[in-house]
C-alpha cells in the first residue's frame, strides 16, 4: 500500500514528465491489476490448469463426464433444480417488478426496502430462518399439525424442494432488480396509447407491455441461472447431503475425498458454463447497466 | 337532427389533484367535422381536459356525451376515439405497418382486409415505401404521419391530437400544418387539437377554446377571439395588448368616452358601461398609428417619445413614453413609417375608436 | 401524462404479497431467538433473553465475532483503497482498454466462489498461508474490489470531468487533484463501496471453509458448524445479531445518500 499512495502523492512534476498525465492515471490502476491477477486470476488458471494434470495429464478427468453416473447425475440435478428455481423466480419477479413501476414513488420506497433488505441479509442467516420454518419439527409443519391440515409432518427440506424454497427466497431480488431496470425504460404512455387504440388492458399488455420486457425477462434469467448454478450455501444446508448440487460436490471432492482432479474438472466445466452463458447475456443486455457501472 | 349539431357534448367537467383543480367545471359543444382546438399555457388543464375525452382521466364531476348518449364511464378502447399522442408513442418494437395495423389487430380485423386498410392509411398520409422500417429509423415528421395513421386507420367517431407538432422545429410545423389542415378535409372527421401555441391554433382551427387555470376563458373563430378578445388573459395570450385603465366619464348608443391619466379618450361599445365604471381597454401595437410631425386623424391622440425600437424587417417595433398612459407598444408596417426611428425622437400617437376593444379584467 | 390512471389493485397486491414472502421469513428467527423452551421453537411462556446471554458469554462466540470484524476491516481498506483509485484511473483514461479492465475487475462478483476457492486454497498450500489472517484478509480484499469499483464508478459516472481539468488547470498537482477534488466529491460512494465490502468479508463463508480451519475461524463458519452439527436456538439469536447489523449499515448507507442527495 505504501507505493500506491507514493504514486498519487509523489513530487507531480517528475513523474508526470515521465509519464504523462495517462500514465499516472494507469499507474492509479496498478494496485488493482497486481493484486487480482495474483490473488483472483492466477488462482482461478491454476484451477484449470490442475483439472488436466492431476492425477496424471490429459483430458481424463473430462472423460468422467461420459461415463461416471455419479457426475452425470450431480449435473443433471443440478441444471434442472437451477431450471425449476430461474422459472420461478422470474415469474415471481415479473410481477414485483411490474407492481413496482406502477405504484406511487411513496409506496415504491417501501416496497423497494422490501427487496432490497434480504439481498443484503447473510446468506447464512436467511438459510437458517428457513431451517427453523421448513424442518420436521420446524414451524411451517407445527402450524400444519395445529390447524389439522396434516397428520404427519411434511418432507418440506433435505430434498429439491427445500433447496428450491431457498433458493427462490436468494434469487428473487437478482431478478427483480434487472426487470424493475428493464420495465422503468418502458414508456408506459404507449400502453395507454394501445388501449386508446382499442386495445383491452390484457390486449395492451400482450401486445405492448409484455414484448418490451423481453429483454429484461432474459437478461434477468440468465443472470439468476448464472448465480444458481455455482451456489453453495443454501442448497448445502437445505439439502442436507441427500441433494447434491454441483458447489456442493466439488467441496466433497476437495475437503472431503481429496481428489484434486475430478473437483477442479467439475470446477472449470462450472467455470465455462457460467461465463458462456454471461458471454450470451452480455449480446442480449448492456452490462455496464446490469451491474449499475457507468 | 340535434345530433348534427352537437357531436360531442362535454358538460361542467372537473378534475382535481389534491387542492389542485385540472380542470374547472368545463362545457363545450363539438360539432360533427369541426377542427376545434384547445389552446392554453402549460398547466392550463388542456391536456388534462383532452385525457377525459380520451377516458384516460375519470372526471370528478361533470359528463361527456357522445350523440347526445353518455360515454363518461365508458373505458378508453371502447371509445373508438383515434389519437395522436404527444411524442406519438410508436410501438418501439413494432414496424411501421404493425404500428399502423395494431388497432385492427386487436379488433380481431381479418387479415386481408386489415392488409389493405392499413397499405390506404400509409398511402394516405404519404409514408408508401417505409412499411417495414422501426420507429427509431423514422424522421420526426415521419413518426408523427405514422402516428396520424395509427389513429386513423379503424376510422374513428374523432379524431384526437394532443401537441402532434411540438417536437418538430419551426419550418417542418409550419407544412405538417397544412398537411393536417387538408387531411381534415379530406377525412371529414372531428378533429380536437390541443396546442399551446397560439399562432398554431390560429392558422387551423375552425374555432378555439381558450385555457385558464382549467377554465374554458373564451371560445370563437380564431378571427373572433383575436380582434374581440373578451378578457385581458385572451389578449395577452393572443398575440400582443398594450392595455389601458380608465373610468367612463360618459356614454351612449354607439360607445362612451373614458379619462385615463387625465386624459379624455373615446372608445366604441355596442354594449355601453355604465358611468362611473372601471374599464380597461385592451389596445393591439398594429392599430396604434404613429407620425413624427403632424398628429395623426384619429379619434384618440396623444404625445410620447421613443424610448427603444427595432427592425424586424417587415416591420417596426417601438416603445413609445406617454405621459399620461407610460409606456406603449407600437408596431408600425415598414413600408408604412414616413420617419427614420431613432431613441428620444417626440412622436404623436393616435387610433380609431373601434380600433380598441374593451375587455374584462381577469388578471387582477 | 403522469396523472394516467393506472389502477390494477390485482397487480399491486401480488406484487406486495410476494414481497411479504421476501420479508417474513427472515423476520421468523426474532421471536425463536427470544424462547424460553430448550429446542428451537417460538417462546411459549414467556420470552427470554437467554440465548443472546449465552451468545455474548461465550467465548467462542466472541473470538468468532472479533476474527470476523478485524478481517472484515482489514480487507475493507484494502479493497477500497485499490479500488477507488482504480475506478478512478479508469474513469480519467476512458479507453477501450480499461472498458476491458472494469469488466475484468468485477470478474469475482461473477466466477462462482467455489471456483476460486478451490484455486485460492491450492496457492495458500503451495505459499504456506492456509489459516492465517493474511491470506483470509487478501481473499476477502480481492473479492471485494469489484463492489468497491462499482460504487465509485457510480459515483463518479455524476462527476463532471471538466472539474478535474480545472483544478490541474489551476496549478493541482495530480496527488493534490485526487485529495481536494475528486475524493471529496466521491466520498459518498466510496463510502456505500466500503460498506458493501464489509458485509461481503462478514458473510463469507465458501472461501473460509477452504482456507481457514483451526486459528481462523469466522462467524459464517461457527453458524455452518452450528446449524449442521446442533440446532441450538443460540444460532437464532446469531442470526438476529447478523441482520441487525446489516441492517443499521444500509441504514447508514441511506442516509449518508440521503445526505449527498439532499
Amino acid at each position: 500500500m505504501a507505493s500506491v499512495s507514493a504514486a498519487g502523492a509523489a513530487p507531480a512534476l517528475p513523474l508526470r514528465s515521465r509519464l504523462g498525465t495517462r500514465g499516472v492515471y494507469w499507474l492509479f490502476t496498478t494496485p488493482a491489476v497486481l493484486l487480482l491477477a495474483a490473488f483472483y486470476f492466477y488462482p482461478l488458471l491454476s484451477v484449470l490448469w490442475t483439472s488436466v494434470t492431476e492425477p496424471k495429464p490429459g483430458l481424463g478427468n473430462y472423460a468422467l463426464l461420459a461415463t461416471s453416473p455419479a457426475i452425470q447425475h450431480v449435473l443433471v440435478t443440478t441444471a434442472r433444480i437451477c431450471a425449476l428455481t430461474t422459472a420461478v423466480t422470474i415469474l415471481l419477479g415479473y410481477a414485483v417488478a411490474y407492481a413496482l413501476v406502477h405504484l406511487s414513488p411513496r409506496a415504491r420506497r417501501w416496497m423497494f426496502l422490501g427487496v432490497l433488505l434480504p439481498l443484503w441479509i447473510s446468506v447464512l442467516a436467511r438459510a437458517f430462518a428457513w431451517v427453523t420454518l421448513l424442518r420436521t419439527e420446524g414451524l411451517v409443519n407445527q402450524l400444519l399439525l395445529e390447524l389439522d391440515l396434516t397428520r404427519e409432518p411434511l418432507h418440506l427440506m433435505w430434498n429439491e424442494l427445500g433447496i428450491t424454497i431457498g433458493m427462490i427466497h436468494y434469487m428473487l431480488p437478482y431478478a427483480i432488480l434487472p426487470l424493475y431496470a428493464n420495465m422503468r425504460g418502458i414508456d408506459l404512455r404507449l400502453v395507454a396509447a394501445a388501449r386508446g387504440l382499442g386495445a383491452t388492458r390484457g390486449q395492451s399488455f400482450r401486445h405492448v407491455f409484455l414484448p418490451l420486457s423481453l429483454p429484461g425477462i432474459v437478461g434477468a434469467g440468465v443472470l439468476v441461472f448464472i448465480f444458481s448454478l455455482g451456489f453453495f450455501v443454501t442448497p448445502a444446508i437445505l439439502g442436507g447431503n441427500r441433494v447434491l448440487m454441483i458447489a456442493q460436490y466439488i467441496s466433497i471432492q476437495i475437503l472431503e475425498v481429496v481428489r484434486w482432479g475430478i473437483g477442479a474438472m467439475m470446477a472449470t466445466v462450472l467455470m465455462a458454463a457460467v461465463l458462456a452463458l454471461m458471454a450470451l447475456l452480455a449480446r442480449i443486455v448492456d452490462f455496464r447497466r446490469l451491474f449499475g457501472v457507468g | 337532427m340535434a345530433e348534427l349539431k352537437n357531436e360531442l357534448a362535454l358538460r361542467g367537467l372537473s378534475k382535481s389533484y389534491g387542492a389542485a383543480r385540472a380542470v374547472d367545471g368545463v362545457s363545450l359543444d363539438i360539432g360533427r367535422g369541426e377542427f376545434v382546438t384547445l389552446l392554453g399555457p402549460s398547466g392550463s388543464g388542456k391536456t388534462t381536459l383532452l385525457m377525459m375525452i380520451a377516458g384516460f382521466v375519470e372526471p370528478d364531476a361533470g359528463e361527456i356525451l357522445l350523440d347526445g348518449r353518455g360515454i363518461t364511464p365508458l373505458p378508453p378502447e371502447r371509445r373508438e376515439f383515434g389519437m395522436v399522442f404527444q411524442g406519438y408513442a410508436l410501438f418501439p418494437h413494432l414496424s411501421v405497418a404493425d404500428n399502423v395495423a395494431f388497432p385492427l389487430k386487436v379488433r380481431g380485423i381479418a387479415r386481408a382486409e386489415s392488409e389493405r386498410r392499413v397499405d390506404e392509411a400509409i398511402q394516405l398520409v404519404k409514408l408508401g415505401g417505409l412499411e417495414r422500417r422501426l420507429p427509431r429509423e423514422l424522421s420526426g415528421g415521419q413518426q408523427q404521419r405514422v402516428a396520424l395513421a395509427r389513429a386513423l386507420v379503424f376510422r374513428p367517431r374523432l379524431l384526437l391530437l394532443d401537441e402532434p407538432l411540438s417536437a418538430l422545429d419551426k419550418k417542418l410545423r409550419g407544412e405538417l400544418q397544412d398537411e393536417l389542415k387538408s387531411l381534415h378535409r379530406t377525412v371529414g372527421l372531428t378533429f380536437i387539437y390541443v396546442t399551446h401555441d397560439q399562432e398554431e391554433a390560429l392558422s387551423m382551427s375552425d374555432r378555439v377554446a381558450i385555457l385558464h387555470h382549467g377554465k374554458v376563458v373564451q371560445v370563437g373563430s380564431p378571427g373572433e377571439l383575436y380582434e374581440r378578445p373578451a378578457t385581458r388573459f385572451v389578449a395577452d395570450f393572443l398575440g400582443r395588448s398594450n392595455f389601458i385603465r380608465g373610468r367612463v366619464a360618459s356614454a351612449d348608443g354607439g360607445g362612451f368616452r373614458y379619462t385615463a391619466g387625465g386624459l379624455g379618450f373615446v372608445q366604441a361599445d355596442a354594449t355601453a358601461p355604465a358611468a362611473a365604471s372601471d374599464v380597461l381597454i385592451a389596445l393591439r401595437p398594429e392599430k396604434i398609428q404613429i407620425a413624427a410631425d403632424a398628429a395623426p386623424e384619429t379619434a384618440n391622440s396623444l404625445a410620447g417619445r421613443i424610448e427603444r425600437w427595432s427592425y424586424h424587417g417587415t416591420s417596426f417595433q417601438m416603445t413609445v413614453t406617454t405621459d399620461v398612459l407610460g409606456p406603449l407598444q407600437v408596431q408600425v408596417p415598414a413600408w408604412r413609417c414616413r420617419f427614420e426611428p431613432r431613441d428620444g425622437l417626440a412622436v404623436r400617437l393616435g387610433w380609431d375608436a373601434d380600433a380598441a376593444i374593451r375587455v374584462g379584467d381577469d388578471e387582477a | 401524462m403522469e396523472r394516467l390512471s393506472t389502477g390494477m389493485p390485482l397487480s399491486k397486491s401480488l406484487g406486495w404479497a410476494i414481497v411479504l414472502f421476501l420479508v417474513l421469513p427472515v423476520t421468523v428467527v426474532v421471536p425463536v431467538s427470544l424462547t424460553d423452551q430448550r429446542f428451537l421453537s417460538l417462546p411459549r411462556d414467556h420470552l427470554s433473553l437467554q440465548y443472546y446471554a449465552r451468545l455474548f458469554t461465550s467465548e467462542a462466540w466472541l473470538s468468532s465475532i472479533l476474527q470476523s470484524f478485524v478481517i472484515a476491516v482489514a480487507a475493507t481498506v484494502l479493497a477500497v483503497a485499490v479500488g477507488t483509485l482504480a475506478a478512478i484511473g479508469c474513469w480519467r483514461i476512458n479507453s477501450r482498454a480499461t472498458e476491458i479492465l472494469r469488466v475484468l475487475m468485477l470478474a469475482p462478483l461473477i466466477v462462482p466462489t467455489i471456483v476460486y476457492a478451490l484455486g485460492i486454497y491450492r496457492l495458500w498450500i503451495s505459499l504456506g498461508m492456509l489459516d492465517s489472517y493474511t491470506g483470509v484478509i487478501l481473499a476477502h480484499g480481492v473479492t471485494a474490489i469489484p463492489y468497491v469499483v462499482i460504487t465509485v464508478s457510480t459515483a463518479l459516472a455524476n462527476f463532471d470531468p471538466r472539474l478535474e481539468q480545472a483544478a490541474r488547470n489551476l496549478g493541482a498537482s495530480v496527488g493534490q487533484t485526487l485529495r481536494r477534488v475528486i475524493l471529496p466529491n466521491i466520498l459518498p460512494g466510496v463510502v456505500s463501496g466500503a460498506i458493501f465490502a464489509f458485509i461481503h468479508s462478514w458473510d463469507e463463508l465458501v472461501i473460509v471453509l477452504f482456507i481457514a480451519s483451526r486459528h481462523i475461524f469466522t462467524l459464517p463458519r461457527r453458524i455452518w458448524d452450528g446449524i449442521n452439527d446442533n440446532i441450538d436456538p443460540t444460532m437464532a439469536a446469531v442470526a438476529v445479531v447478523l441482520i441487525v447489523v446489516t441492517v443499521a449499515l444500509l441504514a447508514l448507507d441511506l442516509a449518508l445518500r440521503g445526505r449527498r442527495s439532499a
